[in-house]
């Protein structure tokens, strides 16, 4: 019996939030005895028509993750094949460092040098940040790529005339790419869900969907907030499903 | 004709080839048998340029390839493991070197078809190599290096993971095709009658060092070569059975 409604009740426990954000985004009023609340379409109208609302943060979260995702796996993925010997050992343990401390304090760190170059309140500025996890984090994963394995099929290429360039475009980057497509939506996530760094080294003027989230909460403008989380939440579900793609492809 | 000279290799304190000195006639294989840790596959990695050499030379038909990139020497390196590209099929794998070349596509589907056909492997030329067995595979491998006409072509042990009866076919295989494309081949394999059977020359590696025989008479009277020893076993085993 209980084994029958397991999948059912995990289910619900899954969606319950989800279902809750989708009634609050769609609420005008609230209020007790109503089982319901009452539907409002004028501000969801303004939501969706005012581009400083939810729109332009979207749209700006997007490009950041895009970038962020695709220039740490992209810069990850060729650092890890063309180092080797002690470069490679110095890299792989640098790269631990940024995981031993919280992206914020790393934001605070980075922050003096950043004011100097002029790149503190600008979207370069967060997108290097962003980077400072995003590619030690490809590099650490790609490393374990490069097993004898891959090696071997790296030196028949290479004897039977290929260039490392052309090794790299013909033969390792379409047998990575599973590895590639799922290091990109995991860093794509990171990117899409980051707040402090943003926060931090944006000053508060780079308006991605995350931060603004955290405004309207903060706010109490609860339908507004219901509805940006709804566009928030969007980007896990359609990598979930790539990746189930990929694994189902990959398997 | 391969020629190699003097190759010395040190890893740390320890010189793993010890002046090497060898020659393989154009269109003929030099087998080269030696137990596990003697430095064959450091010899052949030499040899394509792979790893760089304390002293020596690699030339071949007097020009000298010692200084030219693994890229451009035209010396193939085939390992035991067939190292196919898994994301293509056993064609796009046959057409790899080709393509790399910048060869047109005619070109490509010509060769690539002969040597698919002659390798017996036309009816699985759309196959992945985790379709084709490891036989298959070892084939395809030897397409992808034949079809460029190499130079010269480093054999490590090619057969090495594969079953005993896959392995003689291989053997039987691989004399044809060494036939029929004039290969200049070095061999090297721990296994006494695959190196008889494989090779014109014969050379026996030993902590470094290479020993090159004159005839296959020569090489089975060398009591290192273990020749004696295994016609010696299956005489004692004849007569205890009598």
């Amino acid at each position: 019996m209980m084994r029958k409604y397991t999948p059912w009740m995990l289910m619900l426990f899954f969606l319950a939030p989800i279902l809750l954000i989708t009634l609050l985004a769609f609420s005008g009023s609230w209020v007790y005895p109503s089982i319901l609340p009452s539907f409002d379409s004028d501000r969801w109208m303004e939501f969706l028509g005012s581009s400083s609302l939810g729109i332009k943060p979207f749209l700006i979260s997007t490009v950041l993750a895009v970038l962020v995702s695709l220039l740490s796996a992209s810069i990850g993925f060729f650092t890890s094949y063309l180092l080797t010997g002690k470069a490679r050992n110095w890299l792989l343990w640098l790269c631990l460092i940024p995981f031993c401390t919280a992206p914020v304090i790393l934001a605070a760190n980075f922050q003096y040098f950043f004011i100097l170059l002029h790149l503190s309140a600008s979207t370069v500025g967060v997108i290097i940040a962003q980077l400072f996890i995003g590619v030690p984090y490809t590099f650490l994963l790609f490393s374990t790529y490069w097993n004898e394995e891959q090696l071997t099929m790296d030196t028949a290429a290479k004897t039977l005339g290929a260039t490392p360039f052309t090794r790299l475009l013909r033969v390792h980057f379409p047998a990575a790419k599973s590895l590639f497509t799922i290091a990109v939506i995991q860093l794509f996530l990171f990117s899409w869900f980051e707040y402090g760094m943003t926060q931090y080294i944006g000053v508060g003027q780079l308006k991605t969907l995350t931060v603004e989230v955290f405004k309207y909460t903060q706010e109490g403008n609860t339908t507004v907030a219901a509805l940006a989380s709804l566009l928030l939440i969007l980007p896990p579900f359609i990598a979930i499903l790539v990746i189930r793609k990929v694994r189902i492809a990959h398997a | 004709m391969l020629e190699i000279k003097n190759i010395s290799k040190q890893f740390g304190d320890a010189f793993v080839l010890k002046g090497i000195d060898l020659c393989c006639a154009e269109g003929q294989t030099l087998s080269v048998l030696g137990a596990s840790g003697c430095g064959k596959t450091t010899l052949l990695k030499s040899i394509a340029g792979l790893i760089p050499m304390e002293t020596g030379s690699v030339l071949f038909n007097g020009q000298d390839l010692t200084n030219v990139e693994p890229e451009k020497r035209g010396i193939v390196y085939l390992s035991q493991e067939p190292s196919l590209f898994p994301h293509m099929s056993a064609f796009d794998n046959v057409a790899f070197g080709l393509k790399v070349r910048k060869e047109d596509a005619s070109s490509i589907e010509k060769k690539v078809t002969e040597m698919l056909q002659s390798l017996g492997l036309w009816e699985h030329r759309t196959k992945k190599p985790n379709e084709l067995s490891g036989g298959q595979k070892q084939r395809v491998a030897f397409g992808r290096a034949l079809v460029i006409t190499p130079k010269v072509v480093l054999l490590d042990e090619p057969f090495g993971s594969l079953d005993a009866g896959t392995r003689s076919e291989m053997q039987a295989f691989y004399l044809e095709l060494a036939k029929m494309y004039k290969m200049t081949a070095l061999f090297i394999t721990h296994d006494l009658k695959e190196a008889l059977v494989t090779g014109d020359q014969f050379a026996r590696m030993e902590q470094g060092q290479l020993t090159l025989f004159s005839s296959l008479e020569a090489f089975a009277e060398d009591p290192t070569s273990g020749v004696k020893e295994e016609i010696n076993f299956w005489n004692n085993l004849k007569n205890d059975a009598q």
